[in-house]
């Protein structure tokens, strides 16, 4: 453990004492979305101001000269960055429960749906767990808005009851009403795949 | 109607209760710990875990053969590599309405970011600066790397 620590703290002393300390310097790298659409980012040194809008673009600023910009090869990017590829986290994984209408009990179905979701939150180092409630677009929002969130939370009492799913300052239970249905309905309509509760595993 | 009104009282109070959990300690979550990782903060250093909190004004750093991941509350995704220093300078986020605002520091090392609901709301409200530059982000992936200076 400690030898490279000392080699490491070997080789800046040694170019402190040459005189070669590096000015601060620092990189920007552009990498492509995962679902492929575009993005940018702005990097402002000083008065200089760069945009990057295509994969692999990276802009450098080093202390005292102008910003440049360049492109990098997809492969050279891994392999200077092995860390920020291998410690990626999963992507979050999505359920989705449904309930009984005006209520907060779920269908027979969606109720042996959690031992599915409690059963996937052990295989996640560090899960959290979002638990978003929703109605259907029948009643008035007021009564949605409470009713989305005592379904969030039946939700989470369920999962919690199973002592070696997840602690409780890991779960956090929201109410949204009837902001976001799930098939568009006019209102006061009563549709069934709108009373549900979505489960953000992540 | 009065029914209704402690129905509301009391779901907005559970609710109100059933997040403060995580808004008031927890601005993420660390998900991947490899190697040294430390979290240092006004109230002394520690070694962390797993599902370990990590909340505003709190500094991550990873040793040479350390690294880290965290998800924030609005989905952010942060990795930090090797011998890295990244101060979470300040971060808020409204679950219900999906509002909040990011300010990091990568003062050495190398971080990437996957933003979350916080740059897809309002790309202003997220910044990283680094000792000398400050980005701004319009809902992306990327790697920021700052080297040089005092270590």
């Amino acid at each position: 453990m400690m030898g490279p620590a000392l080699v490491a703290i070997g080789v800046t002393v040694m170019a402190l004492l040459a005189g070669r300390a590096l000015p601060p310097t620092s990189e920007v790298l552009l990498l492509p979305q995962a679902d492929g659409s575009p993005s940018s980012v702005v990097v402002v040194s000083g008065t200089d101001r760069q945009t990057l809008s295509a994969p692999y673009q990276r802009a450098t600023a080093v202390q005292g000269q102008k910003p440049t910009q360049d492109s990098l090869d997809p492969l050279a990017v891994q392999h200077a960055y092995p860390a920020l590829f291998s410690a990626m986290p999963p992507p979050p994984q999505h359920f989705t429960v449904y309930f009984e209408p005006g209520g907060t009990e779920l269908t027979p179905a969606s109720q042996a749906d959690l031992a599915t979701i409690i059963a996937a939150a052990q295989q996640r180092a560090g899960a959290d767990i979002l638990v978003i409630g929703h109605t259907d677009a029948q009643g008035d929002d007021g009564e949605n808005d409470a009713l989305s969130l005592q379904r969030a939370q039946q939700v989470r009492d369920m999962l919690l009851r199973d002592p070696q799913a997840v602690q409780a300052d890991l779960i956090e239970a929201r109410g949204r009403g009837k902001r976001e249905l799930a098939i568009p309905t006019a209102d006061g309509v009563a549709e069934a795949r709108n009373r549900r509760v979505e489960i953000v595993l992540r | 109607m009065r029914t209704l009104v402690s129905t509301l009282a009391l779901a907005l109070c559970c609710g109100a209760a059933g997040a403060q959990s995580l808004d008031a300690a927890r601005a993420g979550t660390l998900k991947t710990v490899q190697g040294t990782v430390t979290v240092t903060n006004a109230q002394g250093a520690r070694t962390v875990h797993p599902g370990d909190p990590v909340a505003e004004a709190d500094k991550l750093l990873t040793g040479t053969n350390g690294a880290a991941s965290v998800v924030m509350r609005d989905g952010t995704t942060l990795v930090l590599g090797p011998s890295s220093q990244l101060d979470i300078t300040s971060f808020a986020f409204n679950g219900t309405t999906q509002k909040g605002n990011m300010l990091l520091s990568l003062l050495r090392g190398s971080l990437r970011m996957v933003t979350g609901l916080v740059g897809k709301g309002n790309p202003d409200a997220v910044k990283i600066t680094t000792p000398t530059s400050v980005i701004g982000v319009l809902g992306t992936d990327f790697i920021v790397r700052a080297t040089g200076g005092k270590p």
